[in-house]
């Protein structure tokens, strides 16, 4: 008689908790905004370096046409951008490389396809015909860098990613300021801008695509993979959206209240709001790079001993004795990191008016420069929160964080919005501390918990 | 959640009371083989009563039924013992009992005083404060993790955790299926084996005080610890050396969950029938009381089989194993006797008739050794066929396993007048030689090897393919023995009588009940 018993016995071997390359979407996470940060200074410069030939109203359509085609695509390919990493992960781990560039190329085109489609959602609710084509234009080049970044960073390819960034922006800051010069107007700028975009897309994927040799064979196989992975990761592709958007969100609000103006674009803005709010937010690179740094050595290193040492059969004493070692890394990488964004902050606030000056803001924008940058300050604590539960694969909080983040930025702005300017700045401050707060929670917990989770996750995997 | 009541029957299994539960684990229906067809010809053989089968089964995936079902089966319900966990456990302190408690039950139950009584203890536990949890709560919740903890603290510190955990989660995993399983309604449970089988058949006696029956074929726990000492991918972290260690390995944690398992059900059963006296010994040794136990061979109908031509000595010279390609049926050494023997008889036909699908990896295997042995025109591996057809040509049959009960293969061979040689596991040589009891003698019907014996198997063959007398004689002698001790019209009154002595009422009682009423 055969029991039941036997399938059992024969398939245990495999079933291990296996060490995946979780590493990359947490570090996605994180090496996402430094492109959007250096694209600020991108800004920053074409503003400073034509604000003596344009005027004030051009400047500023061009500056909303960028702005719009960011936005939109970071969030509206935020799920497809986390898959693909994941996807991008799973694929190496597995040995499935003949995939990689079949899934490479659908997540490219369903990104850019969504960049646009939520263009067009936008243009059905607002009038933006005279740079209705540029904004699409824009999006989806974006869309596609988003795309071709995540894999880059699924390959830990920073060298690469800092230098086509660098470099296609630099081609943007130069073809804008030509055009601009040359008497251009904003679309043509916006148009010269994603130029540059193009170029860093094209820097990006040559890098991917020279890792990923393997030809593509079948041309369903890589959506039907996208679809299985979409399913799996659901609750990642769901976070994401919400993580991206709570970025955004107090921006969407300010822009639909009495701030918000109309650019000679037709897409609305708010220039003292976006001015500060986008200025403090470029307090927290330093303190990027420096996490960054701290999970890709000290924290990487424990990372893999616990995971490895369960897979090479350790004892319970020695899985717990290396959680341990990786809780107090944990926490270490988050303090030593907290505490010099608090630092940077501190400087920022001292500084605020002297920034203001330097950005040419107006004098009345230090006090929202002041909150943004203590907001971002604990948004990046947030973020550095996230990527440890996205290390620890608790996807399903980092989706509610994420969506707690966001709906608190969203109530409190919109409380700021009915309380008056001078309140603005302080819905993203009070939803960046209560977030920052539990996300941090969430992780002590999680981090407290590793080897029970780890090992029902496996167990949930295993379809036991 | 755990069970999935198969559409193909009729489906009243909770509402309607059956005369009979049948509780049996990876056979009947979905798999075929001598132990679902002794099922399938048990029900057929008691019209009178009506039966629930509960087949257990290891995981969700779809099973197709190889059986027809009889009329007399109500209904039948699949109880899987690993179908995937909810994502989230309810995890409340009132759902799952304490993990220490949790941990101590469990441990109780694996201990050599431990059986009826401790799994009665452990039901209890899981259904504290009468809230049943869910198997999620039991297998992945904060609880039961701290349990498992405390087990592997307990029981083997030394050892891979890994494999510990995923040790637990398929031993104790399928022990809380089987405990949260609703049970159908029946006035006797009687299950085929020890294991699962047997819990649910304990529980069912432990709930309702309905008696439970048993009437092993193989012996469950002996079986499973022949392929717990077979899995290589178990590493042995004990030396086992002169001082005394009370550490145990992850071998001893599923045998000493399987014997468990067993003591549980022996203690729960008024009644423990076996196919041969010999297996006896094996029960007695895992804690079955000696007044409980009895012999019901199996039977089969020998007319079925006597009128079919015995192969003649012009057509070539044919072996063959019928059962199924699996491990425990040491397919591989039929091969490598049919290559010893083909160097002697050129035109030799060996041929495998039986299900390849059960196990398709060792399969594989066997086909494997099949061509590196060169025996593509010798050896076939035929997969599930009508045997019928094939005795005509059929001069020995060959039972190579490396356990058995009570085989019908070769109570069929018999019965149609083949000579067996088979290996000396289970009532195969009380077959082939005749029991102590036998009286007169008859003499032998072919010949017994040891286990994993391919020249002995191969010896034995030439001798039987090169002499028609020696055939012939060995062949009738067989045919002899099985029509005086292994008729099936006897068998099916035993299990008839069993189940009257039970409580089981026949279709006249039913009817009479129901007039009285």
């Amino acid at each position: 008689m055969s029991g039941a018993v036997p399938v059992l016995l024969h398939g245990r071997k495999a079933d291990t908790p296996r060490e995946r390359v979780t590493s990359s979407d947490a570090l996605g996470a994180i090496v996402a905004t430094g492109p959007w940060i250096l694209t600020i200074l991108a800004l920053a410069a074409i503003s400073l370096t034509t604000r003596e030939d344009l005027e004030l109203d051009t400047l500023a359509a061009f500056r909303t046409i960028v702005v719009y085609a960011f936005a939109l695509s970071l969030v509206a390919t935020a799920p497809i951008t986390i898959i693909s990493i994941r996807m991008t992960a799973d694929l190496l781990h597995l040995g499935r490389t003949e995939l990689l560039l079949g899934c490479f190329l659908a997540s490219l085109l369903l990104g850019a396809l969504l960049s646009a489609a939520s263009f067009a959602v936008l243009a059905l609710v607002s009038s933006v015909s005279p740079a209705g084509l540029a904004v699409v234009i824009c999006s989806s080049v974006v869309g596609f860098v988003w795309i071709a970044l995540a894999l880059s960073t699924a390959l830990r390819d920073y060298r690469g990613i800092l230098m086509a960034f660098a470099g296609g922006l630099a081609v943007s800051a130069f073809v804008t300021v030509g055009v601009a010069q040359a008497g251009g107007s904003y679309v043509q700028m916006a148009y010269g801008f994603a130029v540059g975009l193009f170029v860093t897309m094209l820097l990006l994927c040559y890098r991917v695509l020279t890792e990923f040799r393997h030809p593509m064979r079948n041309i369903l196989a890589p959506l039907q993979a996208f679809g299985h992975f979409g399913r799996t990761y659901k609750m990642l592709a769901i976070g994401a959206t919400f993580v991206t958007a709570g970025v955004w969100v107090d921006k969407w609000i300010i822009w639909s209240g009495p701030e918000g103006e109309q650019a000679l674009s037709g897409l609305v803005h708010a220039p003292t709001y976006d001015g500060a709010m986008f200025i403090a937010y470029l307090s927290i690179v330093p303190c990027l790079v420096l996490f960054v740094s701290i999970l890709e050595t000290s924290f990487t290193r424990n990372y893999r001993r616990y995971y490895l040492a369960i897979s090479a059969h350790a004892t319970l004493t020695t899985i717990e004795r290396n959680a341990r070692d990786l809780a107090v890394q944990t926490h270490r990488a988050l303090l030593r990191t907290g505490r010099a964004q608090f630092i940077i902050c501190l400087i920022f606030v001292m500084a605020a008016p002297n920034i203001v000056e330097l950005a040419g803001l107006h004098y009345e924008d230090t006090g929202l420069l002041r909150v943004g940058a203590i907001g971002a300050s604990f948004h990046f604590l947030f973020l550095a929160s996230l990527s440890f539960l996205l290390f620890f694969e608790r996807h399903t909080e980092f989706c509610l964080l994420g969506a707690c983040q966001f709906t608190l930025n969203s109530i409190f702005t919109i409380a700021t919005l009915l309380a008056g300017p001078d309140y603005y700045g302080l819905g993203y401050l009070a939803a960046a501390v209560i977030s920052s707060l539990i996300a941090f929670a969430v992780v002590d917990r999680s981090i407290g918990q590793l080897t029970y989770f780890t090992f029902s996750r496996a167990l949930g995997a295993a379809r036991m | 959640m755990l069970t999935q009541t198969d559409t193909h029957f009729a489906t009243d299994a909770r509402g309607t009371e059956a005369d009979v539960c049948l509780i049996v684990e990876g056979c009947y229906p979905f798999v075929s083989g001598g132990v679902s067809t002794w099922l399938d010809w048990l029900m057929r053989t008691q019209p009178s009563l009506t039966f629930h089968v509960v087949a257990i089964v290891s995981d969700e995936a779809p099973r197709v039924s190889r059986y027809a079902p009889p009329s007399n089966l109500i209904s039948l319900q699949r109880l899987v013992l690993h179908p995937p966990v909810a994502k989230r456990s309810r995890g409340t302190a009132a759902s799952v009992a304490e993990s220490a408690e949790l941990a101590n039950a469990m441990l109780a139950l694996l201990k050599p005083s431990g059986g009826f009584d401790a799994l009665s203890h452990l039901i209890r536990v899981i259904r504290t404060d009468g809230c049943t949890p869910t198997l999620t709560d039991l297998k992945a919740s904060e609880t039961s993790w701290d349990a498992i903890v405390k087990m592997y603290q307990a029981l083997m510190p030394q050892a891979s955790f890994l494999h510990f955990y995923w040790a637990w989660q398929a031993l104790f995993g399928g022990l809380f299926s089987v405990l949260l399983f609703p049970l159908p309604r029946a006035r006797i449970y009687h299950t085929i084996s020890t294991g699962y089988a047997g819990l649910l058949a304990a529980r069912a006696a432990a709930e309702t005080g309905r008696p439970a029956i048993l009437t092993e074929h193989g012996i469950y726990t002996n079986e499973r610890r022949i392929e717990i000492l077979m899995a290589e991918w178990i590493a042995d972290t004990v030396q086992k050396g002169i001082a005394a260690d009370e550490r145990i390995d992850l071998r001893d944690l599923w045998t000493k969950a399987f014997e468990s398992f067993a003591r549980a059900c022996y203690e729960a059963c008024t009644d423990i029938t076996t196919l041969y006296r010999d297996n006896q010994r094996l029960q007695l040794a895992l804690g079955a009381e000696r007044e409980k136990l009895s012999v019901i061979a199996n039977g089969i109908d020998p007319a079925r089989f006597g009128r079919l031509p015995v192969a003649s000595h012009d057509t070539p010279p044919t072996l063959a194993l019928i059962g199924r390609v699996v491990p425990i049926k040491d397919v591989k050494s039929f091969i490598s006797a049919a290559a010893l023997l083909r160097r002697q008889i050129p035109d030799l036909c060996a041929l495998v008739l039986g299900p390849l699908d059960e196990d398709p990896a060792y399969a594989d295997e066997c086909s494997e050794l099949i061509r590196e042995l060169a025996l593509e025109d010798c050896v076939r591996l035929l997969g599930t066929v009508n045997i019928v057809d094939y005795m005509p040509r059929i001069h020995v049959v060959v039972l190579s396993s490396l356990s058995e009960a009570q085989p019908l293969a070769l109570l069929e061979a018999g019965a149609a007048g083949i000579p067996c040689i088979a290996t000396d596991v289970g009532a195969c040589r009380e077959i082939i030689e005749g029991s102590a009891e036998e009286q007169p003698r008859l003499g032998p019907g072919g010949y017994v090897t040891g286990l994993v014996a391919p020249s002995e198997i191969a010896a034995a063959a030439k001798r039987l393919l090169e002499s028609e007398d020696l055939r012939r004689t060995m062949g009738e002698t067989l045919r002899q023995r099985v029509r005086r001790y292994y008729d099936s019209g006897q068998a099916s009154s035993n299990y008839h009588l069993l189940y009257e002595r039970r409580g089981a009422r026949t279709s006249g009682a039913r009817e009479l009940e129901g007039s009285q009423q």
